[in-house]
Order: C-alpha cells, then structure tokens, then sequence
C-alpha cells in the first residue's frame, strides 16, 4: 500500500494533449477578453445586438454540449471496466448524435440572423460572435471527426476483442470536453450578459 | 443515481437552467458577475470530473486550477474595468 502511494500518479492522457488543451484555452481566453475590451467601448451597441439573439437557442446548445461531455466521460469510464466497454460504443454514438444536434441548432441561428439581414459586417457584435462561434463551430468539427475515428476504432477492438488505443481515446475524449468548456463561457458572454 | 458523472450533468445542467432563467432588469454588471461565476464554476466541474483532472498528477491539477482563477479573474475584470470611451 506504502509503495502503490508513492508511485507517481498517470495522467488522464497523454502530456502532449494538455499542451494542446491548455493552449487553446489560454487562446480563447484572450478571444474573451478581447470581445469584452471592445464591449465597453460601445456597450448600447453590444447590448441591442445581443438582444438579437435567441438566448433560447443558446442554453439549448450549452445542454446538448454538456450531455455529450457526459456521454463522452460515462463511455471512457466503460472502457476501463473490462465486463462494461460493449457500453462505451452506443454512448460515443450518443455524443455523436448531440454533436450533430449542436450543429443543427447552430445553422438555424445563422441562418435566422443571415435571413434577417444580419452578417460579420453588420456590427462589432456581431463580428465577435459570428467570429467567436465560427471558430468554436470549426474546433466541434474536428471534434466530431476524432470521435467518429474513435468510434470506428472502439468498433473494430469490440468485435475482434483486440486492444483499445488510449491515445485516441484521450485526445478525442479530451478535445470534446474542452470545446464544451468553451462553450460554457461564451454562452454568458454572447447570449447574456447585459 | 448516485454516478458521479451523472450527479455532475445535473448540476452542470441545472447551473445553465438558472443562468438562462437570469433576466432581471436589474444592475446588470452584478447579475453578469454572478453569470461569469457560475460559468467558470462550470468550467471547473468539466475539468475536474469529466477530465479527470481531479485525480491527476498535482502539477496538471495546479496548471489547471491556475487557468480556472486566472481566466476568471481576467474576464471579470476586462467586464467590470475596460475603458469606457
């Protein structure tokens, strides 16, 4: 017992990851506060567009994001239980499936504001948000690309009962959980904040 | 229901039900205070439990408990102290 609590603890994932990870939160984190720095130069301006907005929309994609994170933690958590990784496929089709949703609801919101005559050139808001969420959209892509991989790759072990790959699985499942982190912050900052 | 993971969606979720439900006409540099708390509380929910962060090694856990204060601290203070022109 003495020995097992000395040993150093493993990381969740590879180190590599959580450069990627980190980085990008300290990128965003500047995307943040940049928006914010722009704000206050003209805040009526800031508040009527975001009144535009449907704040609706905006919680609607913070829970479709928050359940495919947990989708994305209970399938990582089956993995590790020999008896539980049939589970982990279905719940990685799940936060699939809330991915496609997230981009559904966002094209939706785009092309509601597009078809009000709203675009990036309308306004300093409006260029932050399509900005902002523009590039969130992307990274969610990539996202989806890396769990569709993980997903094919979690098919194939299953069936032939061969290895799982951890670094896969933790870039993708690590990826994920950190555009919903994202998420978590620029709903507030675009959808609420007076 | 007694799954961490589960416990810790619920309470993600129900924290983004309320910040939605948060639209009172009131001093809203408060009310938005409150918001960007409750966001990085959120944050840090997402990064300790569904990334395990909880349980890492204290170097990883200390670089993410450090993005957390210094990310809020900065984004609160951008919202309350940026130059009005």
């Amino acid at each position: 017992m003495i020995a097992a609590a000395n040993e150093p603890e493993p990381l969740p994932v590879e180190a590599g990851v959580w450069v990627v990870v980190l980085g990008e939160l300290c990128v965003f984190t500047l995307f943040f506060i940049t928006f914010l720095y722009y704000r206050a130069f003209s805040p009526e301006l800031f508040e009527e567009s975001r009144t535009l907005l449907s704040r609706d929309l905006g919680a609607l994609n913070t829970i479709i994001l928050l359940t495919s994170s947990w989708c994305v933690a209970a399938a990582v958590k089956a993995l590790n239980v020999p008896k539980q990784r049939s589970r982990a496929l279905p719940l990685l089709l799940g936060a699939l499936g809330c991915g496609t949703a997230f981009v559904i609801v966002k094209g939706f919101e785009y092309s509601g504001a597009i078809n009000a005559g709203i675009n990036v050139l309308t306004d300093e808001f409006f260029m932050f948000y399509f900005m902002l969420t523009g590039i969130h959209l992307l990274h969610l892509l990539v996202g989806m690309g890396l769990l569709t991989a993980t997903t094919l790759h979690l098919r194939s072990v299953i069936a032939t009962n061969g290895v799982v790959s951890e670094p896969l699985v933790g870039f993708a499942s690590c990826f994920w959980h950190m555009l919903d982190l994202l998420w978590i912050i620029l709903f507030p900052l675009l959808y609420l904040l007076r | 229901m007694t799954n961490p993971l589960f416990i810790t969606w619920m309470v993600l979720t129900l924290a983004t039900i309320l910040s939605w439900s948060l639209d009172v006409p009131v001093d809203g540099a408060w009310v938005g205070t409150a918001l960007l708390l409750v966001a990085f509380f959120k944050a840090r929910l997402v990064l300790m439990i569904f990334m395990e962060v909880r349980g890492a090694p204290t170097a990883l856990r200390w670089c993410c408990e450090a993005w957390v204060i210094t990310a809020c601290t900065a984004v609160i203070t951008a919202y309350w102290f940026a130059p009005i022109s």
